[in-house]
């Protein structure tokens, strides 16, 4: 019998410390050249999103509709719908990342577009499991009055301790 | 060298989660919307829109109301993205160092920003290979920093005492390891494996140890990480007993090591050595045959191409053996057909396909629960094109690749963003094209309307209203502002006058009729002059109103006449609008550039990769046929009874 169990004893234990050593590897830096144009690219991406904003939603017929999240123990959020005056104009289908970025802080841009002068009415239907694990629909309207500056809501659903049930309501930003 | 994580793929982005973290929770209270705009994005993955939106943010003024927290806030996301300078440069100024070498210590930062910064430049001076600049950082660091940056920093302390050498003891290295929280097992391992390095096996297991002994989160956000440092932990302390010959104490700590973790295979393989240095050969054969199914990429199963029929060897059975060493030949003969045909058909498209794919798959996966991917439609999407270069893309997770491919992912997300803009760009420019038209008809029809001189003479309708309101004024005109009611009662009482008159000396007309008549003209001349100051005020706010509707009027006519006139707001837009369409072709041109560039870079690399790879493979693949010939060299010497015909082995026995 030949024993070559000590020899690949050995090849074993290099493959071990070879595999522990790559977790410790130092990932190597971007090339210069890379993050150079990693910001140029930046930039001119914020630029075009400026002017697409300015020709697609001028200041004077801008609405925004931003939507935030606090919760956590009354409301699991699922959907969420919004309503211009007699139109639904955006709605949303939420997945477990998008519900984690929202309770880790983030707001989301719901709905950019443009309305007329005057007053409207912003209705926002919310949807999910309510207090006790049951389904659970809301609604928050909201009437404004839309002048030459941009129209920015946000759509705030927060848990009410005093009242053991999620609050939902539409604040007007004054920009 | 150095960055020392848990999953060093996932390096980068968990520095900028813990910068994120430090940042405090804005929902509560959001004083600007662009703040929680990018914090949306960049935990949903778009680190470049959550970049842009921090860039619009500045350009519009920049966000103020939260302090320093979306400067560091982009800081990390820079990081995150792979953009060490410009990430060093930004927390460089938080503390008034400038690029220029000139420094101008900010005193107004306050202390918790100062010390996030400073811990951040120590991360990339240790990232850089600088650690005596790192730990220069790192030690001027006050207490202020959150929880989980504090870790870090204990964490980045630790791999700094690896680098100062040499590996201390564990009761020496306790003064650096007593801050440590969450990170305690993670720099445990790393100092076990710093000693296993420097041939310390004993040292190495008491840090391993303790490693062991460190409880796991409670909660479910650390909880894979801690697991997966378990496993690192229980194979390095397996290999560890082995190589002090403590076998039966390496095979429990192999026997722990979860199946499904990344370092199952080296487990599996430590295993059954640990069982065959005690001759359990039949233990030993069940993980390396379970090994043998997985991809010889691994060098743990490329060990069982030899381990597997060595232990038949040793079990006395040479017909098993040899049938494991003729599959063993077969499964390297397999793997040399893929490397041939992989690197056939390795050109810049498969593998750029191959990287879009994997980031299809990613974004499908993690939305939500991966329900999308049982989508028959995106199911039958995935499957196709996962078939045809699965090879490839478990080459591209190979950690030697990781870096370059997640390079180039990078820039290929910004080429797709660029070429949409090309498509958006030449849509507006249409746009544009198409509002000027419509401008010139709405023009054409005002000029045929005369709409733009109508309030020429509604100014004209006004002037006359003001010249009554004055009359009734100056003449206190009461009934003349009266209300309907009372208005037409006064031409009653004049009709009624009129009669009366009419009929005078006529002997059915009471005698007091003008008395009564003048009674209730007096009445309603009274009750109108009670109202008449309040209609005089209404009349002069009506009036007020109509001025500044007509003022408004007059000003959206001159505004209306002077755009059509000359276009103003479009000539600018058509101008911005080419200026960057320009500057986003020249772009594109560059990127373009660099991902040929970064695609043979790659290709490069996968093309050595695969060669070392046969490489290795055909030295295994000698062995094999030296161990197969020495078997038929072995029969042959019997002359009546060879092996050959020995009875098999329980565990291969059909």
């Amino acid at each position: 019998m030949i024993q070559r169990y000590p020899q690949m004893l050995l090849r074993g234990l290099l493959v071990c410390l070879l595999a522990l050593a790559a977790v410790s590897q130092a990932q190597p830096t971007a090339t210069d050249d890379t993050e150079a144009l990693k910001q140029q690219v930046l930039e001119l991406n914020r630029d075009l999103l400026i002017l697409e904003e300015e020709l697609l939603y001028p200041a004077n017929s801008q609405i925004a509709v931003y939507l935030s999240l606090d919760v956590g123990e009354y409301f699991a959020l699922d959907a969420v719908k919004v309503k211009i005056d007699d139109n639904f104009v955006a709605s949303e289908l939420y997945t477990p990342k998008q519900v984690d970025a929202l309770l880790r802080g983030g707001i989301q841009k719901l709905y950019l577009g443009n309305v007329k002068s005057g007053q409207h009415e912003i209705s926002a239907f919310f949807t999910g499991l309510g207090p006790q694990g049951q389904p659970y629909k809301r609604a928050a309207s909201v009437t404004v009055d839309k002048t030459t500056a941009p129209l920015v809501l946000e759509l705030r659903i927060v848990d009410s301790t005093s009242k053991l049930q999620p609050v939902f309501d539409i604040k007007q930003w004054e920009l | 060298m150095g960055v020392i994580t848990t999953t060093g793929l996932c390096a980068l982005l968990a520095a900028a989660s813990a910068t994120l973290a430090a940042a405090p929770e804005p929902h509560r209270a959001a004083q600007d919307l662009r703040y929680g705009e990018s914090l949306y994005h960049y935990y949903t993955g778009d680190l470049p829109q959550a970049l842009s939106v921090l860039l619009r943010a500045e350009h519009d003024g920049g966000i103020t109301k939260h302090q320093h927290y979306p400067q560091l806030m982009r800081a990390g996301m820079y990081l995150a993205y792979g953009m060490d300078d410009r990430a060093r440069a930004e927390f460089a100024a938080h503390l008034g160092h400038h690029t220029s070498g000139q420094d101008h210590p900010n005193q107004n930062v306050p202390q918790k920003v100062r010390d996030t910064a400073h811990y951040y430049l120590a991360q990339l001076d240790y990232r850089a290979g600088d650690y005596a600049e790192a730990a220069a950082s790192a030690v001027i660091i006050g207490d202020t920093l959150s929880d989980s940056l504090g870790d870090n920093l204990a964490l980045l302390n630790a791999h700094l005492l690896i680098k100062a050498g040499p590996v201390p003891s564990l009761q020496e290295a306790q003064t650096t390891l007593s801050p440590l929280q969450q990170n305690r097992a993670l720099a445990l391992l790393n100092l076990g494996n710093a000693a296993a390095r420097a041939g310390d096996p004993i040292r190495a297991q008491h840090y391993y140890q303790a490693g062991l002994a460190t409880d796991l989160p409670d909660s479910a956000s650390g909880l894979d990480e801690a697991l997966a440092v378990r496993d690192k932990t229980l194979t390095a302390l397996g290999y560890s007993f082995l190589q002090l010959g403590d076998y039966a104490s390496a095979k429990a700590a192999f026997r722990d090591v979860r199946l499904d973790s990344n370092l199952a295979n080296s487990a599996l393989l430590g295993y059954g050595w640990a069982a065959a240095s005690y001759h359990d050969y039949v233990l030993a054969l069940k993980p390396w045959q379970a090994l043998r199914n997985r991809s010889l990429l691994e060098p743990a199963v490329q060990e069982t191409l030899l381990a597997v029929p060595w232990a038949y060897e040793q079990l006395k059975a040479p017909r098993s053996a040899l049938i494991a060493y003729r599959e063993s030949e077969q499964l390297l003969t397999d793997e040399f057909t893929r490397i041939k045909h992989t690197l056939e058909s390795l050109d810049r498209e498969l593998l750029l396909a191959s990287l879009r794919r994997n980031d299809l798959q990613g974004a499908l996966l993690t939305q939500g629960d991966g329900r999308a991917l049982q989508s028959w439609l995106t199911l039958d999407q995935v499957n196709v094109l996962a078939s045809d270069s699965r090879y490839l893309q478990e080459l591209l997770k190979r950690d030697a690749l990781q870096d370059s491919a997640q390079q180039l992912r990078d820039l290929l997300l910004l080429q797709d963003k660029l070429n949409h803009w090309q498509v958006k760009l030449d849509i507006y420019r249409q746009l544009i094209a198409d509002k000027r038209q419509l401008r010139g008809a709405r023009a054409d029809q005002i000029e045929q309307t005369d709409l733009l001189r109508q309030h020429q003479a509604l100014r004209e309708q006004r002037e006359q209203l003001a010249g009554e309101l004055t009359r009734i004024a100056r003449e206190q005109d009461t009934l003349a502002l009266a209300d309907p009611g009372i208005r037409a009662q006064a031409r009653r009482i004049h009709r009624a006058r009129t009669h009366v008159a009419a009929l005078a000396g006529n002997a059915k007309v009471p005698a007091n009729a003008t008395e009564r008549l003048d009674f209730y003209q007096g009445l309603i001349a009274w009750r109108a002059a009670q109202d008449f100051a309040d209609q005089q005020w209404r009349a002069n706010k009506t009036l007020a109103q109509l001025d500044s509707a007509l003022d408004e009027s007059r000003t959206r006519s001159a505004q209306v006449a002077k755009i059509l006139t000359t276009d103003p707001d479009l000539d600018a837009q058509v101008a911005r609008l080419t200026a960057l369409q320009l500057r986003n072709d020249a772009q594109l041109t560059e990127l373009n550039q660099a991902v040929a560039s970064a695609t043979d870079t790659l290709l490069n690399a996968i093309r050595q990769g695969l060669v070392s790879h046969r490489n290795r493979l055909q030295d295994y693949l000698a062995q094999v046929h030296l161990s197969t010939a020495r078997l038929f060299d072995v029969a042959y010497r019997a002359a009546d009874n060879a092996d050959i015909d020995a009875p098999k082995l329980p565990e291969v026995q059909e």
